[in-house]
């Protein structure tokens, strides 16, 4: 394993990726467990890079007004908690139940499918509870495809919340964003817009990569070379993605997302098994 | 000249802190192909492998090795450490912003997060 192969194979993970819409960390940790990189260094190391691979998208989801920052400082309590906790617990359990906990957890990426299918736009008279009014949790944000302002408002904070929590614990148990299982918390519970939800997602992974970097690099699993290498190639291959993206047909990214997410689960189903 | 918003700082808070970051790696990265000849990953390479207890302390390290005797381990240490601390800053700045526009129930949201995180980074 050597410098290139790193940079250019977390290069073809960010990119890859970046077009489905699975975060870069779910496809590079498989990768680099197939090169032979312990799984829990696998893990330990993609995770800081996800703030990079992240930050990107996200900064421009910031400056266009998609990103509820309120809802991601009162979510990101629960993630970070869900985080650190999540870290420690994989520092301490045997890598061969990570696998299937891996598998498993990308199951939950099925959901990006199901999701493509329901409506685009806010449903209109959600009721917020008291403390969702309470934490402010509404907003406003322009929508290009409608040509107008559409401002909507966020209920069951009290549920998202914790809900949040396992989301973070998943996280940082498995090094990966879990993007796709924070979009169906703020989308089924939270009623969020689906672009609010995923601005908002991509912001909290960035801070929720943190906290579980937090605990690993002090474990001293993190190795610079390493994580320097997958940093500085999966936010190249991203950022060529996010390029190439508008010009691919959804039937393809659809196609593209379903080969990749099987392919990956098997991989870390074999690896379990054959793990000892 | 509109006025500048908490989404355009934390806007450029994360592509500042997350480009600085990058370039710093891709030197250390040079610099350690340079240095050892060869770019196999030796993933048993203690040099390369950080244990902060206490990741403050552990940026005035890196900071100071850097500056009097960059090798790769140290330049590309400080690469990670500006992409760990461009999430964290940007906790800072939201609370300085819900202070600034007196939203007291923010500032301590904000205040829960940068403390769990400060906890994290300094206690193990």
């Amino acid at each position: 394993m050597d410098v290139v192969t790193i940079v250019l194979t977390s290069a073809f993970a960010g990119f890859l990726g970046s077009l489905i819409g699975l975060g870069g960390g779910a496809i590079v940790i498989p990768i680099l467990s197939i090169l032979g990189v312990p799984l829990k260094q696998a893990i330990a190391n993609s995770m800081i890079t996800l703030i990079a691979t992240s930050s990107g998208s996200a900064s421009a989801y910031v400056r266009e007004r998609l990103t509820n920052i309120k809802a991601a400082m009162y979510l990101e309590i629960f993630t970070v908690i869900g985080a650190i906790v999540g870290a420690t617990i994989t520092l301490l359990v045997p890598s061969k139940y990570l696998y299937f906990f891996f598998a498993a957890f990308l199951s939950s990426s099925f959901y990006g499918i199901g999701r493509k299918m329901l409506t685009s736009t806010p449903r209109d008279g959600i009721r917020q509870d008291k403390l969702s009014r309470w934490l402010e949790l509404e907003g406003a944000y322009y929508d290009e495809s409608l040509d107008k302002e559409v401002s909507y408002k966020i209920a069951r904070a009290y549920l998202g919340g914790p809900a949040m929590m396992i989301a973070g614990l998943a996280a940082g148990m498995l090094g990966i964003g879990a993007g796709a299982f924070k979009v169906a918390i703020h989308e089924l519970i939270l009623k969020m817009p689906p672009k609010v939800s995923s601005a908002t997602s991509n912001f909290i992974i960035g801070m929720t990569a943190l906290a579980g970097s937090t605990v690993f690099i002090a474990s001293g699993l993190v190795n610079v070379v390493l994580a320097g290498s997958i940093a500085v190639g999966a936010t190249i291959g991203s950022l060529a993605g996010s390029r190439l993206l508008p010009k691919m047909s959804d039937k393809t990214i659809r196609m593209l997302f379903l080969a990749v997410l099987i392919y990956l689960i098997l991989q870390m189903v074999y690896k379990g098994v054959t793990s000892s | 000249m509109r006025r500048l918003t908490l989404e355009d700082v934390i806007g450029y808070i994360l592509v500042i802190g997350v480009a600085t970051s990058l370039l710093i790696e891709s030197a250390g990265l040079a610099l350690y192909v340079a240095d050892r000849g060869a770019i196999e990953i030796d993933l048993s390479d203690l040099e390369a492998c950080a244990r902060p207890r206490d990741f403050f302390a552990y940026i005035i390290d890196v900071t100071s090795s850097v500056l009097g005797n960059p090798n790769y381990a140290s330049v590309m240490a400080l690469g990670l450490v500006l992409l760990m601390l461009t999430p964290y800053i940007r906790v800072v700045a939201s609370v300085v912003y819900f202070a600034f526009y007196r939203n007291y129930k923010y500032v301590v949201i904000t205040l829960i997060v940068f403390a769990i995180l400060t906890a994290s980074l300094i206690v193990h």
